[in-house]
């Protein structure tokens, strides 16, 4: 009869239906290649301790449970290498060969301590294919516990059994699960002692606090000790690059507005129609729209606006007078009576006399991290009219786009 | 004034935090307690509880008879206590590196002392159970052709340098990694110190580098 080997790359497991009665009372002892076969005629799987993962009796009835069912024998051999096979080569198939030609046909795992696996089938080698098998295996490593998660032999053994006992048939996943899950499944990788790890915790814990102490004492101090910002005694000052909204701005325009009310309620009723009664009545409705909304450029239209309505008012009775224009640069320096060519633009903006003789910084707001940001970089209304020093028309633009957007 | 007392303050609570969280984090990568004993430490403990000399079936011959009564006298007399354990290491009998399975030999003997694992063709490896003594190393490479009277021969020499050395019964609590007690504090004060410093030195120099850039200047 032909025999054929099925080598597997690897390990390999085998497993047989003549359950034999397992062991003795101690560990086995196993020396010579002819006391395995002894031992091997009575119970096809043998297992010692120094490839039993903790408990060869357990890995024994693993393995027997493994392989019941099969038709072929299974046997399978966890062990140390024989002393007369220590110079030969590929020990665990040499093994395989010499226990099929005393014990029969059947499926032979074999691994000796620190030697690969081979698995070997006479008798129907055909309906037996364990590469399933071993994808399950190196799956469940890719899954498995630890750094670098290796299989333990029994691991191994465990599932070449079981696929042994069934061939033909797919390996359930479950059943590769069922063993990965297990204390014996993965060869336990060397780990930190536990004085060594709590004394880590300590270290890591003693250099946080104390790191974060040093850290904040310097941050702290170096903040609480640094000295105002200032140019240097004989150079000009610096302009500065932007200028804020000041604080309690909403007051302000509320207050302005109350004032520009106050007097344009106290018109007349036919000077209301009039064409600057009109603008008036609508640049107090647009400033009302704006003033609460908390935005800090919003608090200013309400207070240009003020302005334009109590200039509107003026115009009543005095049409001569020209239309309230902020300075473009920063609305709140008043009206414009000067115009400059910003930087980057084609035409000329009005602005204050004073941003006239020298241009100022423009009226900004914060941006997050990025710092300050000038009006006119924002999205909103009083960009594009410059808060009326670029339109006529400002507090029809604003309740236009407040109409929009509300 | 006022911001100095809330600066400190608020560093104090991130210290605070930051302690508990780094305890925390540590703590989650402390290896399990285990006490599990496996069938060689077993096996190992029975050979040994009336010989400080156990000799795994599958090695044996290894030793002459002679060289086992000499290791065996050498390491029953030396002070503190040598145990011996000869048989193939293994990384498939359930435990990790070899002071796992001779930590659990001691357990189960009782016995405090140094525990030795001989494997014919790798290095002696050995850890102490039960004692918290100075410093001692049984570790020698391999030689290339292992031979039983050179095993001897280093092994009396090392239980020979073992014999004598200052101990106390109790298990080391230190931290050989960290080199004890005071070696673990300064440790945490180093590289807090420094890794504080740079840190705090950074955040210093970036909070000018902002407010310059807010303040246009």
């Amino acid at each position: 009869m032909g025999a054929v080997v099925l080598a597997v790359g690897g390990l390999t497991v085998g497993a047989t239906a003549a359950a034999a009665e397992a062991a003795d009372d101690g560990p086995v002892r196993v020396a010579t290649v002819d006391e395995m076969i002894d031992r091997l005629r009575d119970d096809p799987i043998l297992v010692q301790p120094s490839m039993g993962m903790g408990d060869s009796a357990l890995a024994h009835d693993v393995l027997t449970e493994a392989a019941s069912g099969a038709e072929l024998p299974v046997y399978v051999v966890l062990a140390q290498m024989p002393e007369e096979l220590a110079d030969g080569e590929r020990p665990g198939e040499q093994v395989a060969v010499l226990l099929r030609d005393e014990l029969g046909d059947g499926v032979y795992h074999v691994e000796f301590l620190g030697e690969s696996s081979y698995t070997g089938v006479w008798g129907a080698p055909d309906e037996y294919d364990f590469r399933d098998a071993y994808i399950a295996l190196r799956n469940a490593e890719e899954n498995g516990p630890g750094e670098y998660p290796r299989a333990s032999a029994l691991f191994e053994a465990a599932v070449v059994a079981h696929a042994a006992a069934s061939p033909g048939q797919e390996l359930p996943q479950s059943v590769v699960d069922d063993y990965a899950s297990r204390p014996w499944a993965f060869i336990p990788e060397s780990t930190t002692s536990m004085a060594d790890a709590k004394a880590t915790r300590w270290v890591a814990t003693l250099a946080t606090v104390i790191g974060v102490l040093i850290a904040g004492i310097i941050v702290t101090l170096g903040v609480v000790r640094a000295k105002p910002l200032k140019t240097k005694a004989g150079v000009p000052a610096r302009r500065s690059a932007h200028e804020t909204v000041p604080e309690q701005m909403a007051d302000r325009a509320r207050k302005r507005l109350a004032s520009a009310r106050r007097r344009f309620e106290a018109l007349p009723g036919t000077e209301l129609t009039a064409d600057p009664g009109e603008k008036a009545a609508r640049a107090i409705d647009a400033a009302e729209r704006v003033l609460d909304t908390g935005d800090e450029l919003d608090a200013v239209g309400a207070y240009v606006l003020a302005l334009i309505a109590d200039r509107e008012v003026d115009r009543v009775k005095r049409p001569e007078r020209p239309a309230f224009r902020p300075c473009f640069i920063n609305p709140l320096h008043g009206e414009s009576h000067d115009t400059v060519r910003v930087g980057g633009s084609s035409i000329d903006a009005p602005v204050c006399s004073t941003c006239g003789r020298q241009q100022g910084a423009f009226l900004s707001v914060r941006k997050g991290i990025r710092g300050w940001a000038p009006y006119v970089e924002t999205d909103t209304v009083w960009a594009w009219t410059g808060y009326g020093a670029l339109v006529g028309d400002l507090a029809d633009q604003v309740l236009a786009d407040r109409g929009v957007r509300r | 004034m006022k911001r100095l007392i809330i600066g400190l303050i608020v560093t104090l609570v991130c210290a605070g935090i930051g302690g508990a969280a780094a305890w925390w984090v540590a703590s989650s990568g402390l290896p399990a307690e285990v006490d599990t004993t496996t069938e060689r430490a077993r096996l190992a403990a029975d050979g040994l509880s009336e010989s400080h000399v156990y000799v795994d079936p599958s090695v044996e011959g290894m030793f002459s008879d002679e060289q086992i009564a000499r290791i065996d006298e050498a390491a029953n007399t030396s002070d503190p206590e040598v145990f011996v354990v000869v048989w193939p290491e293994s990384r498939q009998a359930g435990y990790g590196p070899s002071s796992d399975v001779l930590r659990q030999i001691g357990r189960l003997l009782d016995r405090p002392g140094v525990y030795v694992q001989v494997s014919p063709g790798d290095a002696l490896d050995s850890v102490d159970v039960g004692i918290d003594g100075e410093y001692f190393s049984i570790y020698e490479s391999p030689a290339e052709e292992w031979s039983s009277s050179r095993e001897t021969t280093l092994l009396l020499d090392k239980i020979a340098e073992n014999d004598g050395r200052e101990y106390e019964l109790g298990e080391d609590t230190g931290s050989d990694y960290w080199g004890g007690t005071a070696g673990t504090i300064g440790a945490g004060a180093l590289i807090g110190s420094f890794g504080g410093g740079l840190v705090g030195t950074i955040a210093l120099v970036g909070w000018f580098i902002m407010r310059r850039r807010r303040a246009g200047v």
